[in-house]
């Protein structure tokens, strides 16, 4: 249960007052809360737990990350 | 794929892991929190990598194996009386003082599992006059979804929506490993 899972927002739409989004997960669609991420649009993919969406992920942070993963790496043993 | 295969390049991680094991100038030991981590650390093999000088022990973190005993009882109970009972699909096997939910549900009880606990809370709305209940376990990840369909009930004016809460929090278990004598 502790697992977030990336899935790709197809539609928005609102549910009985709540802003919700179909969510496509390797082929699987389900439906996600997407209060906390009020800029979410179609075609986005989100990182969603519990049937919310945490966070939408964003290719820059992904290449940030693997940049400084990369740095780490370079500089080695220096302190 | 594009950040999968970035995030598993064999020459960065040993760069990494070579980086690791010549700063390192005593032996660690780190306990990682997550079940999720574990099944990283192991699938990978981090622990075989970094074994020279790193000890990875793994922690007791998983909501689902921390839910006391009595809270299963209780929600046990409401299922023999009537209630329809919704969790994630990893609570049904934990056992209570008489037996899990799996059983109850083999009994003729309504155990539901659900991906989210907005489904229960369309599940009560689609049950009126029925109770539902979402036994609610989590860290704090999960406590805010939880909270979150609350007030989506409320405002829907749902009266048959209830939420078993056995959420717990990880820092007051750190502070406790942290201020123990021999740590």
């Amino acid at each position: 249960m502790c697992l977030a899972v990336p899935g790709r927002v197809c539609e928005l739409y609102e549910e009985a007052g709540l802003r919700v989004a179909a969510v496509e997960f390797a082929g699987v669609r389900r439906r996600v809360c997407i209060e906390t991420l009020p800029n979410v649009a179609s075609g986005s993919w989100v990182l969603v737990h519990a049937g919310v969406a945490l966070q939408e992920l964003d290719p820059r942070a992904a290449e940030e990350s693997l940049r400084l993963l990369a740095e780490a790496a370079r500089r080695g043993g220096g302190s | 794929m594009r950040f999968i295969d970035e995030y598993r390049d064999p020459q960065l991680a040993g760069a990494l892991v070579d980086t690791i094991l010549r700063r390192a100038r005593r032996s660690w030991t780190i306990m990682e929190v997550c079940g999720g981590q574990t099944h990283s650390i192991l699938e990978h093999g981090l622990d075989a990598l970094l074994e020279e000088r790193v000890t990875l022990l793994h922690g007791p973190g998983c909501p689902v194996c921390v839910t006391p005993l009595e809270t299963l009882d209780r929600a046990l109970a409401l299922v023999e009386r009537g209630a329809v009972l919704c969790s994630f699909g990893d609570m049904l096997r934990v056992p209570g003082s008489r037996g899990d939910l799996l059983g109850a549900r083999a009994r003729g009880g309504e155990v539901r599992v659900v991906y989210s606990p907005f489904d229960a809370v369309r599940l009560a709305a689609e049950r009126p006059g029925r109770p539902v209940v979402f036994l609610a376990v989590g860290f704090e990840t999960t406590a805010p979804a939880v909270a979150a369909a609350t007030r989506w009930a409320q405002a829907r004016r749902l009266e048959n929506f209830f939420v078993l809460a056995s959420h717990v929090r990880v820092p007051p278990a750190l502070d406790a490993i942290a201020a123990a004598p021999e740590s």
